[in-house]
């Protein structure tokens, strides 16, 4: 599905990751977890093409993708919930939703279950994004991505600042569409246990290196646990 | 009374002026923070697309058809401004985007290069532009006289305002174009094509200021310096009423207008000028981000 082949990322003219594989299976949920500063987020914003990605391959859906722009990568079927959530915040809720239409072509409604997944954003749809709550926020953001039917789901940290109850009903969300919509899911993550709920499959990453990758069920927590807190 | 419904017109009649001027900034400058030095110059090829054209007129068709050349002029000042700034996006904007000061330089350089290709074309002598005849004369009511030129210009700055008004807020290209400027990486990760927003937006702004030059051309002689001497005055407006806000650019330039118009009519102008820019800094000072500025909740948790 989405195949990432020796891949150099660069913030402005620091090398964050250098010479990095990584492969997503379709329709599972992959983890990439790892604490902080090594490079997650950037491995996520290498496959948008929001940091320079000066070598490497990344393969989506079997066409090469890193040299073109972020605007046709997502129109190719990813769809990206950033870290922070970047919500439109002068604008409503419904309008957020609407952006991602774009991605589609510019046309056509807000899919039905859009609404079904996230009651809470119908009820808020006349509200100005900036408004919510980090949770409806997070919420707003995961939906906005969805509307663009994309075949990959990308999460950057969904669980941050978020209270225990909405955390749930995310993860309850996201195993949802991957189970009936069949749509592969790439999270970034550092809370431990949302992640061994949810995924198929971890990578955990240090110094912008795989330190330990393999099927969830298989894997030795401990081993797990210590890679993430020594 | 009607030296006060006089005075009442005036004020009206500057703020519409400085709004009309004002609207293409608050695209350009407000909205996309580039500072276009180069943008009075637009607005002086506006006015002197509107002497060409209405040149033209005067040669080529019978003198019945006359008065319709005015509106040919509006059209034909925004297009040609619109694809300038399209250009001057495309060529140096766009290469020079996060680096305010030399982006600044650029464009002052552009402004140069035009006033002096004005000065080469048209020479150093103003030229006028005759108003089409249904704007000569005014509307007398009471002791008071409006005059149709003026309300013309306030009529113009409605249907602009409600032009720009639906563009940004009801049109799918607004909605793209606001996304780019809120966020403009989220916006492409949402299948946004943000280099062809910033040069639409841009061009948009661009062609704005052609038209307020088609409008200021009514008012007096047209010379290389016309920009120059408007632009100052759409800036404050912009600062003063909270960059990033529409609302406050009109109200930035009815308190300029009004203020101005208030203060001369029982001192001089030059003491209206300074009292006013006197205001702006009080106003600035203890509103830093301008009268509206834009709040939100950012991170809340």
């Amino acid at each position: 599905m989405l195949k990432i082949k020796g891949i150099d990322s660069y913030y402005g003219e620091s090398r964050i990751i250098s010479s990095l594989d990584l492969e997503f299976e379709k329709g599972k949920i992959t983890c990439l977890i790892g604490r902080n500063g090594v490079g997650k987020s950037t491995t996520l914003k290498s496959i948008m093409g929001l940091v320079k990605t000066p070598e490497g391959n990344i393969c989506f859906d079997g066409d090469e993708i890193i040299k073109i722009p972020t605007y046709n990568r997502v129109k190719q079927g990813i769809g990206y919930v950033p870290q922070g959530r970047e919500i439109f915040p002068q604008m409503t809720v419904y309008e957020n939703l609407m952006l991602g239409i774009w991605a589609n072509g510019g046309k056509g409604e807000l899919p039905k279950y859009i609404y079904e997944l996230f009651p809470i954003l119908k009820r808020f749809e006349k509200r100005k994004g900036g408004d919510l709550s980090g949770g409806q926020q997070q919420q707003l953001a995961i939906a906005r991505a969805l509307v663009s039917e994309p075949k990959i789901l990308i999460l950057d940290e969904p669980t941050e600042g978020i209270q225990p109850s909405v955390i749930q009903d995310i993860g309850e969300v996201i195993k949802k569409i991957n189970k009936e919509m069949g749509l592969t899911v790439l999270i970034v993550e550092q809370y431990l246990d949302f992640v061994l709920g949810i995924s198929d499959y971890l990578y955990i990453m240090e110094k912008g290196e795989i330190i330990l990758k393999g099927n969830t069920a298989q894997l030795d927590s401990k081993k797990v646990q210590a890679a993430m807190t020594h | 009374m009607a030296q006060f419904i006089n005075t009442a017109f005036n004020g009206l009649s500057l703020s519409s002026i400085i709004l009309l001027t004002s609207l293409g900034l608050a695209i350009t400058f407000g909205l996309m923070r580039v500072i276009n030095m180069a943008h009075g110059e637009f607005l002086m090829i506006g006015a002197y697309i509107t002497y060409v054209v209405q040149t033209i007129f005067e040669k080529v068709f019978p003198d019945s058809l006359f008065s319709i050349y005015y509106f040919l002029a509006l059209i034909v000042a925004f297009g040609v401004t619109f694809l300038l700034g399209m250009l001057m996006e495309k060529f140096i904007i766009s290469r020079l985007y996060g680096r305010e000061v030399d982006s600044l330089l650029a464009t002052w350089g552009v402004s140069i290069i035009l006033q002096q290709a004005a000065r080469s074309v048209f020479g150093m002598q103003g030229v006028n532009v005759k108003a089409p005849s249904f704007l000569n004369g005014g509307m007398t009511v009471g002791r008071c006289t409006f005059s149709y030129n003026r309300l013309f210009i306030i009529g113009l700055v409605i249907l602009c305002m409600i032009l720009v008004w639906y563009i940004m807020y009801k049109s799918n290209f607004g909605k793209q174009m606001r996304a780019v400027m809120q966020n403009r990486s989220m916006a492409q990760c949402m299948g946004i094509n943000s280099r062809e927003v910033d040069t639409l937006t841009f061009a948009f702004g661009s062609g704005l200021a052609g038209l307020a030059g088609c409008s200021v051309a009514l008012l007096g002689s047209i010379d290389s310096t016309i920009g120059q001497s408007y632009i100052v005055n759409s800036f404050i407006a912009v600062v003063l009423g909270g960059v990033g806000k529409l609302i406050g650019t009109v109200f930035g330039s009815s308190i300029i207008g009004f203020a101005n118009i208030g203060i001369e009519n029982y001192t001089s102008a030059s003491i209206a000028k300074a009292a006013v820019l006197l205001l702006v800094i009080i106003v600035l000072q203890f509103r830093p981000q301008g009268l509206f500025a834009i709040k939100s909740r950012k991170l809340d948790e």
